[in-house]
């Protein structure tokens, strides 16, 4: 009995968009989405399989534009060597018949839409059990059927489905669920999962690959693939996680005190490496207090770096401003200057004024600052 | 600071070393003519103090001489309770040098000595007080009207002192205005409002767009998912009608209500037939019958027939006498009815000659009233007339009255003459009566004769005595008053006073008769003869008595009995009428009915006509109508059989038609479904491809951020829209601190100028912007030269003040700069240079020599320089 390899993966939704980046930012993001099959291609010849199991979500929508399907089967045809089995996910449930009957209609001999919950031989000994999602939200657990579902003797049994387990909140929130058990209850030699965008080991043999191709800084770091290695039926299969995703996100909370030295707490949260910083997409969220000439010389740093990073983002709200005389000397020690200044800072600490104008009486003092120290140079 | 001497060498005309010494607190005038090197000298303070030694700009090189030469420029000042001497010097290359003594020690030197210069003196472009305190030749003006007005303010404000800069922000405060204000407008306009074009506005116009695009956008995915929907629906519906269970049911319901409705369509046709033939069989009968009953009818028609004629034929005779005597009793009533009529005519005629009558009477009997009345009227009239002359005639009260006036006038004149002329009274012995006559005539005895004209009074047997008359005799008053009286008669045409007297009273007589003579004429004719006369011309003729008239009365009442005669005549002819027509129509109807039964009579014997034997006629067919019956029944049993275990062809009918109907609403199920699927497979298709949920996806992504960014720029404005208003609290807060003591120097100085005048300052500017005098503003611009001058020169005199209460006074230094003042004005401008001299170094440069004579103070002049100063 030979072993059978594969590589799952899930959660690709090419034609995303990224609305919510930058102009040029989106470019690259939707770019590195319409990569991922190279690399997951890339990965399965590496890790010598010959089979991608894709477990739902390949689109991001169930309308994708003519574009996306078509470059999406274009780049899986070009490794005919490579067979893609794939299942639509709750983002491209079967509602979308025009989306799966073209792919249907175009795909290329190794890419194999699998739309009805039956079995399929994939490899001689080595049957597929796909739970491909009817609709958005379906309402049932759609592995049920494996259990029953009988294959012949000595086949391996792969499970394929999307959709979140029980006590596993789905990524979008829905309550389907799949039964944490179903691998062993349908005596699945390995049931891959999709719909969590990060990887996730529910046991020896039901795991998500997660997204290969990271969207959010919610699952942070690169994103990856599962390389799984069957030795034979019945046998723990071996895992392996392979990076294939072009960016790296990543959030971190900058935790301030204005006896910390920000600018070094600062530059201790960067990757060490700056030429990765290209691919980086970074949140920083900064917290805590500190002094108004600090907070600008930190805000000078972040001026700096933001623009070597993919993308870059300084939350500040929760971020407090602490003024002492010395800071309001700074703006001026007298005058009229030093009476603005002293105005917003009062405005600023008004424990009975709105919140908003706090926040707003803080920043135009913080922002009369910044015009002062401009002047100076 | 306080100047003490200066000495230039190599200095444009100053070759030779020349110096000024004696500078003295207070006020310093070197009062030179042009060309004499005044203006030298203050170039080369100006440049010693602000122009670096490595300078060599123009105005340095402006100093060197036109043979050559390395100016150099010395000056000693006190400063702080040192006595400090500044060696300065230029060279091309900008190897200049400079050096300061303190007390005579080496202070400072090269770069050293500039620091703490710069540091000491600030140049005019760090806010130092030069533009304030170094006054050229007709710079006058406050505001650099071509350059940057709040650079002037600047070199006012700076130069007051420090805190007044630190005070108000300085040019730093205006710095971060002017910043903030620019970061503002890229995004709101001066109102507030979002800036067409601006970030704000194109980041709401983005979300708002959005907005309608992710509506748009969710109005198609729904649209498409509805679609899907529907689709799935029609599918799994033709998936239920194509079924092919349900299909082969449908077709054998089919078949057996086709058949089952075949057996009863045939059935119901041997029905139909047997109801047909006992159909058949009946109407034999009924026929059989019909002509039984025709043969029983015909014979008792001719039985009615005959004794109807019989009837009809009393009733015409009967009919016939009763029309005869109607017709005798409606002519008798015609008869009496024309005789009443004839009677109620002539009644009536006889009525109205009676009225007649009776109205012509009445009218004679008015027209004898009238014409005795107009025969009084006019009698009335006649006399009126001739009573109106004979008042015309007489004299008028009114004449009589100027008649009676002139009179008088005449007695009175007579009785003042008489009174006043000469008199004599004769009074005769016994026996001499008469002896004595004027004009013949005795002079009677013992009465007193006045003679106003004198007389010749002859004197039996004596002589003749002439009186005279005297003066009086030229008195003709009297004959004057006369002759105004008898003019006024003879204008009257009367003799004398009675005649006229006798002729008023005749016109009053007849005045007074006149008026009884027309009120009597009025009594008879209130409107006048003329109405009067119309009145009697209005009666209508008499007319001829007829003879045997009666009464009126009798009249009426004949007319009344025959009117009721002739009513109650015509009530009978209308019964005689009545009468004679319905005998008319009963007569009618008799030979109707007589002729009616005679044709029945007739066409019964006609009808009876053709059966030789009516009876056994009769006979005949009762015989076959037995038979006929007997056929009926037999019909009628068979279709009763047939009815009775025939099939319900409508049920099988509705039972055909429900499966046929379940047939074809499947296949036009199926072909409304095909429709609507080709329909919607086709919207599907479209909208798929127009990858809606993509986009929508994509939008509300978007819209997501650009909220968020908006939110972030509505922040970012309300954040400098809060600088901003800080910012200008602030600002005014300390211009308020700014003006006050600049006011409080200025005006003691401007009252000496204009008393009860003061200066207004710009709030922005804080310059002097107008001066107001006896309640009217006069702005600064459209002031005399003169008087700008004078300002110009107060507010810097007032600073320069402030500046040494400050504790750092500097010399304020004026090259020629009362240029415009006339000589009277210029004397209060020396008045107020003194005043604030008390504590104030002021250096006057002027070529007015004459006019500034009168300043005082101390007395400069440019001289070779001393042995110990070279």
């Amino acid at each position: 009995m030979t072993e059978f390899r594969f590589i799952h993966t899930s959660d690709l939704h090419l034609g995303k968009r990224f609305g919510n980046f930058p102009e040029e930012v989106r470019g690259d993001l939707v770019q590195a989405r319409q990569s991922i099959l190279a690399s997951l291609a890339n990965a399965a010849r590496d890790h010598g399989a010959a089979h991608i199991l894709v477990a739902g979500d390949v689109f991001d929508t169930e309308t994708p534009s003519d574009r996306v399907w078509r470059q999406a089967l274009t780049a899986m045809g070009a490794t005919p060597e490579l067979h893609w089995w794939i299942i639509p996910g709750n983002h491209d449930s079967l509602t979308a018949e025009n989306l799966w009957q073209n792919m249907v209609d175009h795909a290329p001999a190794n890419v194999h839409v699998l739309r009805a919950a039956e079995p399929v031989e994939i490899a001689p000994r080595v049957t597929l059990l796909p739970a491909p999602a009817p609709r958005r939200f379906p309402g049932a657990d759609l592995t049920a059927w494996m259990t029953s579902c009988a294959t012949p003797d000595g086949h391996m049994r792969i499970g394929l489905a999307h959709g979140g387990v029980l006590d596993f909140g789905s990524d979008d929130g829905n309550s389907e669920t799949i039964a944490p058990d179903r691998a062993e209850t349908a005596q699945l030699d390995y049931l891959a999962l999709g719909d969590w965008h990060g990887v996730w080991t529910l046991n020896d043999r039901t795991r998500y690959s997660g997204a290969p191709e990271r969207d959010r800084f919610k699952h942070t770091g690169r994103g990856l693939c599962l390389a799984v290695t069957l030795p034979a039926p019945g046998v723990i299969p071996l895992v392996e996680e392979v990076a294939v995703g072009r960016f790296d996100w990543q959030e971190m909370e900058l935790q301030l005190t204005p006896e910390l030295d920000p600018l070094a707490a600062f530059s201790s949260l960067l990757p060490e490496k700056r030429q990765t910083w290209r691919d980086t997409l970074i949140k920083v969220r900064a917290t805590g207090w500190m002094h108004l000439p600090a907070r600008m010389r930190l805000a000078e740093a972040v001026n700096q770096v933001a623009p070597e990073f993919c993308h870059f983002e300084f939350d500040e709200h929760q971020l407090q401003t602490e003024y002492s005389p010395d800071d309001l000397n700074e703006i001026a020690r007298s005058g009229a200057l030093r009476l603005a200044a002293e105005q917003l800072q009062s405005a600023a600490e008004d424990e009975d004024a709105a919140k908003w104008d706090r926040d707003v009486a803080a920043a135009a003092l913080n922002r009369l600052y910044g015009f002062v120290k401009g002047a100076e140079q | 600071m306080k100047l003490l001497s200066i000495r230039l060498h190599n200095v444009r005309r100053f070759t030779a070393p020349v110096e000024i010494t004696g500078f003295g607190p207070g006020v310093n005038v070197l009062s030179a003519p042009n060309e004499q090197g005044k203006s030298t000298v203050f170039d080369a303070l100006h440049a010693v103090f602000f122009e670096d030694r490595k300078s060599w700009k123009q105005e340095i090189k402006s100093l060197v001489p036109h043979a050559g030469g390395t100016p150099c420029v010395d000056v000693e000042f006190e400063d702080a309770g040192h006595v400090f001497r500044l060696e300065k010097s230029w060279t091309s290359g900008r190897k200049g040098s400079v050096r300061i003594l303190r007390d005579g020690q080496l202070f400072k030197q090269e770069d050293d000595a500039e620091a703490w210069l710069q540091e000491r003196l600030k140049s005019p472009k760090d806010g130092g007080p030069a533009g304030l305190l170094w006054v050229r030749q007709g710079l006058i003006d406050l505001e650099d009207k071509k350059g940057d007005t709040l650079d002037a303010r600047r070199d006012l404000l700076s130069s007051v002192t420090g805190e007044v800069e630190a005070m108000t922000g300085g040019r730093q405060m205006d710095t971060i205005r002017a910043e903030c204000k620019q970061a503002l407008a890229q995004f709101v306009t001066g109102t507030g409002r979002p800036k067409a074009g601006g970030r704000l506005k194109t980041a709401e116009e983005t979300v708002e767009a959005l907005e309608l695009k992710k509506t748009e956008l969710s109005n198609k995915a729904k649209s498409l998912r509805d679609d899907l929907d529907r689709r799935n629906s029609l599918r799994r519906e033709r998936q239920d009608l194509e079924d092919p269970q349900e299909t082969a049911a449908r077709k054998d319901r089919l078949s057996k209500a086709i058949a089952a409705h075949d057996g009863a369509a045939r059935h119901a046709a041997m029905l139909e037939r047997a109801i047909e033939t006992e159909e058949s069989a009946r109407i034999r009968v009924e026929a059989q019958q019909g002509r039984i009953e025709a043969l029983d009818a015909q014979l008792q028609e001719a039985t009615d027939a005959a004794a109807l004629l019989a009837e009809a034929e009393a009733g015409f005779k009967d009919t016939t006498d009763r029309l005869r005597i109607a017709a005798g009793t409606l002519s008798d009533a015609k008869t009496t009815q024309a005789d009443a009529q004839q009677r109620v005519e002539t009644a009536t005629l006889q009525h109205r000659a009676a009225l007649a009558a009776e109205n012509a009477a009445n009218a004679a009997e008015r027209r004898t009233e009238l014409q005795q009345r107009l025969t009084k009227a006019e009698a009335h009239r006649a006399a009126a007339e001739t009573l109106q002359i004979a008042a015309r005639k007489g004299l008028a009260p009114k004449d009589l009255e100027e008649i009676e006036r002139l009179w008088m006038k005449v007695t009175l004149a007579r009785n003042v003459r008489d009174s006043e002329a000469a008199a004599v009274t004769m009074t005769y012995l016994d026996g001499r009566s008469n002896g004595v006559r004027i004009g013949g005539t005795p002079l009677p005895d013992g009465q007193r004769l006045p003679l106003p004209d004198g007389a010749m009074l002859d004197i039996d047997g004596i002589g003749q005595l002439q009186i005279h008359p005297g003066r009086s005799g030229e008195d003709n008053s009297v004959e004057t008053a006369e002759a105004h009286f008898y003019e006024a008669l003879e204008a009257e045409g009367l003799g004398d006073l009675n005649m006229a007297r006798q002729s008023a009273r005749e016109r009053a007589e007849a005045e007074a008769n006149l008026r009884e003579t027309r009120a009597a004429l009025n009594a008879v004719t209130p409107n006048g003869i003329d109405a009067l006369r119309e009145q009697l011309a209005a009666i209508p003729a008499p007319m001829e008595a007829a003879e045997d008239l009666p009464t009126v009365s009798e009249a009426e009442r004949e007319e009344v009995v025959a009117r009721q005669a002739l009513a109650e005549a015509n009530l009978a002819l209308d019964a005689a009428r009545i009468a004679a027509d319905t005998a008319q129509q009963a007569e009618t109807r008799a030979v109707s009915a007589l002729e009616n039964a005679r044709g029945r009579a007739e066409r019964a014997r006609i009808a009876l006509a053709s059966h030789a034997d009516p009876q056994a006629e009769h006979n005949r067919l009762s015989s076959e109508l037995t038979t006929l019956q007997l056929s009926l029944q037999a019909s009628r049993d068979a279709r009763a059989r047939l009815a009775l275990d025939a099939p319900d062809l409508e049920a099988a009918a509705a039972s055909l038609q429900r499966a046929q109907s379940a047939v074809d609403a499947a296949e036009a199920s199926l072909q409304r479904i095909a429709r609507d699927l080709a329909a919607l497979d086709a919207r599907i298709a479209m909208h798929a491809a127009e990858a809606v949920d993509e986009e929508l996806a994509d939008v509300m992504t978007r819209l997501e951020a650009a909220e968020r960014k908006l939110e972030g720029l509505r922040f970012e404005v309300a954040v400098l829209q809060r600088l901003d208003t800080a910012l200008e609290e602030a600002r005014a807060s300390a211009r308020d601190r700014y003006v006050e003591p600049v006011l409080t120097e200025l005006a003691p100085l401007v009252r000496m100028l204009w008393p009860e005048a003061e200066l207004q300052f710009d709030a922005d500017t804080l310059l002097p912007s107008g001066l107001v005098r006896a309640g009217t503003e006069e702005d600064f611009g459209v002031l005399s030269g003169g008087t700008q001058e004078q300002i110009a020169l107060l507010v810097r005199l007032a600073f320069a003040r402030i500046l040494a209460k400050a504790g750092n006074p500097a010399p304020l230094i004026l090259d020629d700069a009362i240029v415009y003042t006339d000589d009277d004005r210029i004397e209060k401008m020396f008045d107020a240079l003194t005043r604030q001299a008390n504590d104030l170094q002021i250096i006057v440069f002027s070529c007015r020599q004459k006019a500034f004579r009168g300043l005082g103070g101390q007395t400069l002049s440019i001289a070779p320089a001393s042995e110990a100063t070279q």
